[in-house]
């Protein structure tokens, strides 16, 4: 009996794929509900982190009182919550979340498609090699296009609640994810190989 | 890559398989069961289909029908049906 060739992640990609729809029916239920919030929909307060390095008042004293000597205290980072946020500062809120959860779903939907495509017609095809290419285009283009979104909606929310203008510089902030990146390009080389190898099977069934 | 693959698919080269069945008198069923290739095999060779032939193919077409490779295939008449 020959294995799957697609498994585990085939099945991996299931068991995430049932997990998050069943996440988001639940938290959708929860939003509308108005016990819950869902990437920022229905949330009472919206909150968003400085990066390092914002300016803060204060000495380390202040900061933390009662420094044993020889020790130190710097701030990491600032959370700024706005309690009774605007539309505009609920939109820049959903802004900073929903981007990532988009290419995360579009993904895992591409390969449930691509998997449902390689049970019919094989996984040794010019089809499933372009399906996978396009799923490897997604996660790379994707995780950037995202980051990009979330860290220039960080800076608008951001800058809605402070009143000096911010630094124009927040393409620093974006930290798109290393790991997409390097699959992403993973992907995509492996559906080239993917695409020889279905010459190379091509070719096996016309000889004779 | 493509352009080199779809370069490497093109080919001038054709299969005599039906005069030479026809020199000896043979069918194509009767050098199937004599030679011990499939039917489908020897039609997808026959009507200029086949992308390679194996040399033990060749080898068996040869023996049964005691000619040489060349007897059997040639290059630059594509196309042309003897």
């Amino acid at each position: 009996m020959t294995k799957n060739p697609l498994d585990p992640i085939q099945t991996s990609v299931k068991l995430v794929f049932a997990f998050v729809l069943a996440m988001t029916a639940i938290s959708l239920v929860t939003a509308v509900g108005g016990s819950g919030a869902m990437f920022g929909f229905g949330s009472a307060s919206v909150c968003v982190e400085a990066s390092s390095g914002f300016p803060v008042r204060g000495s380390e004293e202040t900061l933390v009182p009662d420094l044993a000597p020889g020790a130190g205290a710097s701030v990491a980072g600032v959370r700024f919550c706005a309690h009774e946020p605007s539309g505009a500062q609920q939109a820049w809120h959903v802004a900073t979340k929903l981007p990532s959860f988009l290419v995360f779903a579009v993904t895992l939907s591409l390969a449930m498609l691509m998997f449902r495509a390689a049970r019919r017609h094989g996984v040794f095809v010019d089809r499933f090699a372009a399906r996978l290419r396009i799923v490897g285009w997604v996660v790379l283009a994707g995780s950037v296009t995202a980051a990009l979104v979330e860290a220039w909606a960080r800076q608008r929310l951001l800058q809605s609640m402070v009143d000096h203008p911010l630094s124009q510089f927040w393409l620093w902030d974006v930290e798109p994810s290393i790991l997409a990146i390097f699959l992403g390009t993973l992907l995509i080389s492996f559906a080239r190989v993917l695409r020889i190898s279905a010459r190379m099977r091509e070719d096996l069934t016309w000889t004779v | 890559m493509d352009g080199v693959t779809d370069a490497h698919e093109i080919h001038d080269i054709s299969v005599h398989l039906d005069r030479v069945l026809a020199e000896r008198g043979m069918t194509l069923t009767e050098l199937s069961s004599r030679a011990g290739i499939s039917l489908v095999n020897l039609s997808v060779l026959k009507n200029g289909r086949a992308r390679a032939v194996r040399f033990s193919t060749l080898s068996r077409l040869c023996a049964v029908l005691d000619c040489q490779p060349g007897d059997l295939l040639s290059h630059g008449q594509a196309g042309v049906q003897e």
